[in-house]
């Protein structure tokens, strides 16, 4: 084999332990154009995700399917939620009131899907994540109320929500931030008896589900167990972790 | 067999071998590799020798393994380690090359088996001993940490075992029947006394020798006979065997044909076992001296040297060359599962399953197909093990291992499909022994969420993270690993081959 191939397979080699960029070659002292292209590309989808509302067909296939309603925080655009985050963790108390309506109380769960910084990561993790969700729950015994999806939504919001309608955990599936390697990873954010007292460390947190990280269906049977595990113990977050 | 500190395992590799009989006990630590935010991975994270045992010639009895002086053997090695048999955890107990196929091999299994411990795995079998030489010599993590390609051999007294590894996987395992003890010769003073041969030594002997059935031979002969086995498993290696010798070796190879011309790709060959401990040693050229140890391995040993040096290839003997298959047997049989998987503590262990490979690439892709593509490939494989059918095959764990699958293929529905297969054929199964099935992929969960209302009165083991490609059989342990969280929990699992069974 030359030289020049066994620099190649020891390159190919070394780039399986990272997603990051290397192996890509230079031109002078500059990256290559198909890299720079490529950077480009990524860069654009991580700033795509982040400023994206949730995709009409989306809307209408997914949310259409198990008939879920559609919900907006304080930030009524993509550019004021990002501008002043803070408006994603409330809504309304109008809004608020509509949906205690429609929803039903009592329950052991409520599921919350929001874009968060990424509604890329929603669209492709949930559609094989949500139904482990409800078959899991309802193998274990475990009852939810009816799930709702929120635009314009950040962590915080399941919880006002949850604590209205008195379901007993809120579950927010939402986006993360995107990076370069990929823009479609999704976060599950729990917390027990939810509501305005409520801090970062009252939540459970199960991350990095996507195709290169943990499989959504894997997530989604392991978000059955931990609820349980939390319903049981009557604890999320910090307090559960306690406990062991 | 959670220890004292509950991550660290004792574990035992025997080598009852064609020449010699050897033993390690290994520390193997489990750790969490827990990323901030990330599900938690248990995975081996140190390997330490407590001891090894002094190599001894492998006691015989009219030509056969003599299993009560091996347990004898065992057993004072035992108390020279001052570790009870009891202490041992896991570990693996290795009947290499010829002497697996001795006629009381099943016999000698079961005498050392009371001795080495409740979780020692018995393996025998050609391509999984390839595997575990090729770790056991460290070309698997030189591999690893290079990227290159190595080739591993490992020539013992009986057979050849050869891996191929590519940047720290092991891509193909083959298995020659050629090692040092092709032919048992005595010093007369003036030539060597045959005394005893392997069935390869007469198909060789043929080939290169004016008399085949004389049993004097001269030191001449014998560097004949070692030159056309060296040369034989330079090409075994390389993949280019000369026309002349195609029919030969695959009379030779214990498993199919290694892939061809391979030569170009490989970066670097490396030799381990008894032969290959006996590189650099230039005593042989002197008359009477050349086979110490009443065998040819030291001139095999020469005329492979030869060989590369003439092919340009190369080669050198890894560090301890000769224990490379009991320090893999030691370390490196043991695997820990990934920390999703579906397993009550009350159902394990499970020892001998076997393992039916499914080709989930097979899987027809039209939603509506029926489900009975995944129990007719079951059926298949029973039929030509030559096994009993479901029902008639009462006490017989078995599990399934399912391959080649991508991530594109992990999908609610795909899983949905995939458990509608296992469910059509567990169902069928009248015993009442656990459903197991086995993957690679992250999906035991899962899985096991699927599956769990689709058989609801059978007991449902899942697990993740094991690399099953070259056993037969599977030994399914206790848990390990320290999670905080009780949802996660690993299993060690040791993946076997039993020749005999076949």
């Amino acid at each position: 084999m030359k030289d020049r191939e066994k620099d190649e397979q020891l390159a190919e080699h070394l780039s399986k332990f990272t997603p990051a960029r290397i192996n890509v070659g230079k031109a002078g002292n500059r990256p290559r154009t198909s890299t720079w292209l490529q950077f480009r590309a990524d860069h654009a989808l991580a700033k795509d995700a982040v400023s994206s509302n949730f995709s009409e067909s989306f809307l209408k296939t997914f949310a259409a399917q198990y008939e879920l309603p559609v919900m907006e925080t304080l930030a009524k655009s993509r550019e004021e939620f990002l501008l002043n985050p803070p408006l994603g963790k409330k809504t309304s108390n109008d809004i608020l009131d509509g949906i205690v309506k429609i929803l039903p109380t009592d329950r052991d769960v409520l599921i919350v899907i929001s874009d968060g910084l990424s509604s890329l990561a929603v669209e492709e993790n949930l559609p094989d994540l949500y139904p482990m969700l409800l078959d899991g729950f309802e193998q274990a015994g475990i009852s939810t109320s009816k799930s709702l999806i929120v635009k314009q939504g950040r962590v915080a919001i399941a919880d006002q929500v949850a604590h209205a309608v008195g379901a007993r955990v809120a579950l927010n599936l939402i986006g993360e931030r995107p990076g370069l390697s990929t823009a479609s990873s999704l976060s599950a954010y729990i917390t027990y008896m939810p509501g305005p007292q409520t801090i970062s460390s009252d939540r459970t947190v199960i991350s990095n589900i996507h195709k290169g990280g943990t499989p959504a269906v894997e997530a989604g049977a392991f978000i059955v167990k931990t609820i349980e595990r939390i319903l049981e113990k009557k604890a999320s977050g910090v307090r559960l972790q306690a406990l062991g | 067999m959670q220890n004292k500190d509950g991550n660290s395992l004792l574990s035992v590799g025997i080598d009852v071998g064609t020449t010699t009989t050897h033993m390690v006990l290994t520390r193997l630590k489990v750790d969490n590799q827990q990323v901030f935010n990330r599900l938690p991975n248990s995975s081996i994270t140190r390997r330490e020798i407590l001891f090894k045992s002094p190599i001894c010639f492998t006691p015989l009895k009219d030509g056969c393994i003599d299993g009560e002086a091996v347990a004898r053997l065992i057993a004072s090695f035992y108390r020279e380690s001052g570790i009870e048999p009891q202490e041992v955890d896991t570990g693996a107990m290795i009947i290499t090359g010829e002497s697996a196929r001795a006629d009381n091999a099943a016999l000698v299994i079961k005498e050392i088996t009371r001795l080495a411990g409740d979780f020692v795995a018995e393996v025998a079998g050609p391509k999984l001993e390839s595997a575990l030489s090729a770790r056991g010599s460290g070309a698997v993590a030189y591999a690893a940490a290079t990227g290159k390609t190595i080739l591993n051999a490992d020539i013992g007294g009986g057979t050849t075992n050869v891996a191929l590894i590519k940047g720290g996987e092991i891509i193909e395992t083959t298995c020659l029947n050629l090692g040092g003890r092709l032919l048992r010769v005595e010093y007369d003073g003036t030539n060597y006394l045959l005394t005893g041969e392997n069935q390869a030594a007469s198909l060789i002997k043929k080939k290169v020798l004016a008399d085949p059935e004389s049993t004097s031979l001269t030191l001449e002969q014998l560097k004949k006979v070692s030159s056309l086995a060296a040369e034989l498993i330079m090409d075994y290696l390389a993949g280019t065997a000369a026309p002349e010798y195609e029919s030969l070796l695959q009379a030779l190879s214990l498993t199919e044909q290694p892939s061809l011309h391979r030569r170009e790709s490989i970066d670097e060959y490396w030799f381990s076992g008894g032969v290959a401990s006996r590189f650099q040693n230039k005593a042989g050229d002197q008359a009477g001296s050349a086979c110490p140890f009443g065998d040819i391995g030291d001139l095999l040993a020469q005329a492979i040297e030869l060989k590369a040096r003439q092919l340009n290839l190369p080669i050198k003997a890894s560090q301890d060359a000769i224990s490379a298959t009991v320090i893999g047997a030691g370390m490196h049989s043991l695997q820990v599962s990934g920390c999703t998987i579906n397993a009550e503590t009350k159902d394990l262990p499970i020892k001998n399953i076997r393992l039916f490979k499914v080709r989930t690439k097979a899987r027809p892709t039209d939603g509506n197909a029926d489900h009975q593509w995944l129990a007719a490939q079951i059926e298949k494989q029973r039929s030509q093990l030559g096994l009993m059918t479901a029902s008639s095959e009462p006490q017989a764990d078995l599990a399934v291992y399912l391959q080649d699958l991508t991530p594109e293929k992990l999908g609610f529905e795909q899983l949905k499909q995939l458990a509608l297969a296992l469910s059509h054929f567990f169902s069928q199964e009248k015993n009442n022994r656990p459903c197991i099935v086995v993957t690679r992929e992250d999906i035991a969960m899962s899985l096991s969420q699927i599956l769990k209302p689709m058989l609801r009165d059978k007991i449902i083991i899942t697990v993740d993270g094991i690399d099953a490609e070259e056993g037969d059989f599977m030994d399914l342990g206790k848990s390990v690993g320290n999670y905080s969280d009780p949802n996660c929990q690993s299993l060690t699992v040791v993946i076997k081959t039993l020749l005999f069974y076949k």
